[in-house]
């Protein structure tokens, strides 16, 4: 029997190499049950792969932007609201994968790691957006049939008011998801906010004049000659019109290309990309985690007339809207962003609340100083150029882009905030073939704006 | 759902886990307490130059390291003679034909029974030995009493476990509330007839864990549909009838030793006869048909290969009788290939690896013969194309989330939508899905109970592992000893394969978890089992009172 209890020890190793299998499965668990859970084949949250596990989703204003109905999904009534807010809600197939549906769909359904989907028995999450339904159908009707997107924040509390992204479709119409499925309706998928990135144009001044700020002490008396153009290198860059010897206020105002390509090119290829990081370029932004397409400024094999363009946001610079409209909020709060946030508040089918959204402050973009006086070049710039009265009892500081893209009409950029205290809205429009910044980004913006207005004077 | 029905659920859903960690904390110290061994007998070497306590009814005298009466001396065997305590007294058996074995200077050809005082010599030792008067050669099945309140505490846990969970599946589904009452009804007064008639003095912690497994079982059952918790409620009767008989059976060391032949020809008879006659269900011709019943043979030659693994030390170490056994597993092995239950092979496998290597076969052989089987499957499984289809998603089953890995898949989501207590008996959604009942017994708990729950399920069978394996020093008769380790370890394997299968760790073979998977041969086999593993646990010497040391 001693040889035998001894043998014994392979009983308690099989035990011990169970528990070792065990013991995998379990780290396998805990690092992948979300995904389980969250699969389309979980019929649990899914009904035929339709995503209809969830509570509702409403906005800021406590309007219902979808709902699950009889095991199926309801979306608002409303055709403007339902194609205005698409990007921001998404679809019950998951088709737009930044969509709240998709990707917050784990606190729609209530998921966590302890207590699994018990809410599918007790009632789903209902999920509050920060966004007003209201001024997103403004911002969609305003874009008019053009590709695009709006970004509209508070940038006191960082609550984002309206993201719209076009083209859009109709989740009730069969018809037009067909359309969208067969690749008819560009991008219609992509929210343009979050994932797409366009040249910056203009609207890049502002990153230029930044730099002149912090690094020439002469920055508001040294001139550039403008001769409809500027000589950089034995090549011109062009300019929209014939300024003359002209200063920086004057330069920002009229936004001239000569002025600003040649500061960048004195600037250098160094300083120039230190202060385009500083502003968000190249650098990871994120909404309430859903991440987004990154801005990038890159001019290390640029040639000298290669910086110039870039100095003025052509050449290969690329701005995402989320990261501009952050970067505003920063400009507006005297150098320091507040992030956009989405989801103002979770809670559970017994309305006690799981989670609410806050302001949090972002990564200094410059100093107090500097902020204060791009801002006063904002103003500037709508005083002379854009007019103030373009945006009737709102106090607009503004920079408009046009970005030249091979062979298209030029896509139309405006960024900028309303210095009010009542109204303290950042925004960021951008029109894809929209031609001058100055005409058609300037009344979307003046109508999103408006809208929001109205939406808080109530 | 219903505002009461709710709060019920919310609050059951942790009590459930609470009572079964329990449970399982308290099976755990039952089970680990050891019983201290007693001497039976002493041996004089040599005029009392040394003396050597013999505390296990059954000892090897040889000159190894590894025997239990260890002789210095070049003219003794290295396993030289066998000592065993049976009914009539001790018995001194040569170990081989060469061993020479003289009691009071008589040659002992067969075997020769001993009285305190005879004088043996082996080889050119002589011994002298002293029995312990005060051995009792009838008592059986009596632990000791210091866990007697443990037990009784675990029966009454596992009732009001089956209360709450009773409940549950009444305020779900209301119009079954009758059938569920009067299965789970019935289920407990058998309990509450049996553990007070075996006695809460005695082991019966195997049972309670084994009930509480069961009750699990019904639990999957009543999920689908009261049908099935009817059929899987007289499965229970059965199996618990089945295990009483082979108790009453397995006792009787020398009624299966005589039955060992017989039960091996008529297993290999029931498994031709499946080979020729069989029902072909989902591929594998696994099933009989007998009076409009169908059942798995193979389920109950798993009992036949485990009770003919062994004999008393004495036979066991004769050639015929390890060769009868492999030749027995080999066709088995043969038959279950023919049929296509490769789950089932697995097991077979696995179990005599168990035994091998518990007989004391040299480790070699045991190793040997385990690398060439492996190295057989993996030529199986590479070369012959409808294994290697069947292996075609294993580990990928993601990516055939709606075709090969449906059930995998769905079972992860399951699991993982139950999170660690579970949404509930009976609101879980996996038991629509094909075998759910019995290959995906793991995610359907999971589901309603709770992961943290259906861990302490999975963990019962590792504990019955370890029950096996520390009552080898204390029993009896290695005859008990490698059948409860192989019982065990089959219960293990089997969990093993069914968990790890479901979740696409392992290929999922369709192989069961004893006593939760639903079917009828898989519960009266497991029960069957339960038998080796009960009486590895309680067939051990008693001493008459406590004045004997
Ligand atoms: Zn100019």
């Amino acid at each position: 029997m001693k040889r035998l209890s001894l043998r014994a020890g392979v009983m308690l190793a099989l035990a011990a190499i169970f528990m070792l299998g065990l013991t995998f499965f379990l780290v396998l668990y805990v690092s992948n049950a979300n995904s389980w859970a969250m699969h389309a084949g979980n019929t649990h949250i899914y009904t035929n792969g339709e995503f209809t596990g969830g509570g509702d989703v409403l906005d800021r204003n406590g309007k219902v932007l979808a709902t699950t109905k009889k095991n199926k999904r309801v979306f608002n009534s409303d055709t403007t609201i339902r194609l205005s807010t698409l990007h921001a809600v998404g679809d019950a197939n998951g088709f737009i994968s930044t969509g709240v549906q998709t990707a917050f769909r784990d606190k729609l359904s209530g998921y966590n790691l302890i207590t699994g989907l018990f809410s599918s028995t007790s009632g789903f999450n209902d999920v509050t957006l920060t966004i007003d339904s209201n001024i997103c159908a403004a911002a969609y009707q305003a874009l008019g049939g053009y590709k695009g997107t709006v970004g509209l924040c508070n940038y006191k509390t960082g609550e984002l008011l309206c993201m719209v992204s076009t083209p859009s479709y109709d989740v009730n119409s069969k018809s037009d998801l067909k359309r969208a499925k067969d690749g008819e309706l560009e991008g219609v998928f992509m929210n343009r906010f979050l994932s797409a990135t366009y040249a910056p144009g203009s609207t890049f001044k502002i990153v230029t004049a930044m730099a002149a700020i912090e690094n020439f002490d002469d920055a508001y008396t040294r001139t550039y000659n403008c001769k409809g153009g500027g000589e950089i290198g034995g090549e011109t860059v062009k300019c929209t019109g014939y300024h003359g010897d002209i200063s920086l206020e004057q330069a920002f105002a009229v936004s001239c290309n000569s002025y600003f390509s040649q500061l960048a090119v004195d600037l250098g290829a160094k300083t120039m990309t230190e202060y385009a990081e500083k502003f968000g370029f190249n650098k990871k932004y994120d909404l309430d985690g859903i991440s987004a397409k990154t801005s990038s400024f890159n001019v290390d094999k640029a040639r000298k007339i290669e910086l110039g363009w870039a100095g003025i946001g052509q050449y290969n610079d690329m701005q995402n809207p989320l990261q501009y409209l952050t970067s505003v909020t920063g400009i507006a709060n005297g150098g320091t962003p507040i992030k956009p946030y989405l989801i103002k508040s979770v809670k559970n089918s017994w309305g006690f609340t799981l989670k609410s959204g806050s302001a949090k402050k972002g990564r200094r973009i410059c100093s107090g100083d500097t902020a204060e006086k791009v801002a006063k070049l904002m103003d500037g710039a709508v005083r002379i150029t854009y007019y103030k009265s373009s945006f009737p009892g709102l106090d607009v500081y503004g920079k408009t882009g046009t970005a030249e893209v091979d062979g298209k009409t030029p896509h139309a950029e405006f960024i900028g905030y309303c210095k009010d205290d009542d109204y303290p809205f950042a925004f960021v429009v951008v029109v894809e073939e929209g031609g001058s910044g100055n005409y058609l980004a300037k009344n979307v913006a003046n109508q999103v704006l408006q809208a929001a207005k109205q939406s808080y004077q109530k | 759902m219903q505002q009461l029905e709710l709060i019920y659920f919310s609050a059951v859903r942790f009590i459930l886990p609470a009572l079964t960690v329990l449970m399982l904390i308290i099976s755990v110290k039952t089970v680990l307490h050891h019983l201290k061994r007693k001497t039976l007998a002493r041996f004089a070497i040599e005029n009392y130059e040394n003396v050597v306590e013999i505390k296990s009814a059954e000892c090897m005298i040889g000159r190894s390291i590894l025997c239990d009466v260890r002789l210095k001396n070049p003219t003794v065997q290295k396993e030289h003679a066998v000592l065993t305590l049976t009914d009539d007294g001790f018995k001194l058996t040569p170990a081989s034909r060469q061993a020479e074995v003289f009691v009071n200077n008589y040659k002992v050809d067969d075997e020769a029974y001993l009285q305190s005082g005879d004088r043996i010599r082996v080889g050119g030792s002589t011994l002298q030995i002293a029995v312990n008067p005060a051995i009792n050669m009838k008592a059986s099945y009596k632990a000791d009493h210091a866990q007697k309140q443990c037990r009784a505490c675990n029966a009454v846990l596992l009732t009001l476990f089956q209360l709450l969970t009773v409940i549950c599946y009444i305020l779900h589904s209301p119009k079954t509330a009758l059938t569920t009452m009067a299965v789970f009804g019935a289920i407990m007064a058998l309990e509450w007839i049996y553990l007070p008639i075996r006695g809460f003095k005695s082991n019966v912690g195997v049972e309670i864990m084994a009930f509480f497994l069961t009750t699990v079982g019904l639990c999957v059952s009543a999920s689908k549909s009261s049908e099935l918790l009817i059929k899987q409620g007289i499965f229970f009767a059965a199996g618990l009838l089945a295990f009483i008989f082979m108790g009453l059976l397995l006792s009787h060391l020398n009624a299966v030793d005589k039955l060992r032949i017989p039960v091996m020809v008529l297993a290999l008879l029931l498994f031709f006869y499946n080979c020729f006659f069989g029902t072909v269900v989902y591929g594998a011709k696994n099933w009989v048909s007998v009076f409009g019943f169908l059942f798995q043979p193979s389920e109950f030659i798993k009992v036949a290969l485990v009770f003919v693994s062994a004999s008393a030390l004495d036979k066991m170490l004769k050639m015929k009788n390890l060769i009868t056994f492999l030749g027995f597993v080999f066709i088995c092995l043969l038959c279950l290939a023919y049929i296509r239950d490769f789950g089932a092979a697995a097991i077979y496998f696995a179990a005599m690896m168990v035994i091998l290597c518990l007989r004391l076969c040299d480790l070699k052989i045991v190793l040997g013969l385990g690398g060439a089987a492996l190295a057989g499957c993996l030529f199986i499984i590479r070369f012959i194309p409808y294994i290697t289809d069947r292996f075609a998603t294993y580990l990928h089953a993601w990516d055939y989330a709606s075709s090969g890995g449906y059930q995998q898949t769905q079972t992860m989501m399951s699991i993982a939508s139950g999170g660690l207590f579970g949404l509930g008996p009976g609101n879980g959604n996996l038991n629509r899905v094909f075998a759910a009942d019995t290959d995906l017994v793991f995610g359907v708990i999971s589901e309603e109970f709770g992961l943290l729950f259906s861990l302490c399920v999975v963990l019962c069978f590792v504990l019955y592992v370890v029950y096996a394996s520390v009552s080898i020093p204390r029993t009896r008769s290695i005859y008990y000893a490698v059948t409860a380790s192989a019982a065990s370890a089959i219960f293990l394997f089997q969990t093993t394969l069914n968990l790890f299968g479901s979740v696409d760790l392992l290929p999922l073979t369709g192989v069961t978890m004893p006593f939760v998977s639903n079917g009828g041969s898989s519960m009266i086999a497991a029960w069957m089992l339960l038998a080796f593993i009960k009486l590895g646990g309680s067939q051990y010497v008693v001493l008459r009172s406590k004045e004997a040391s």
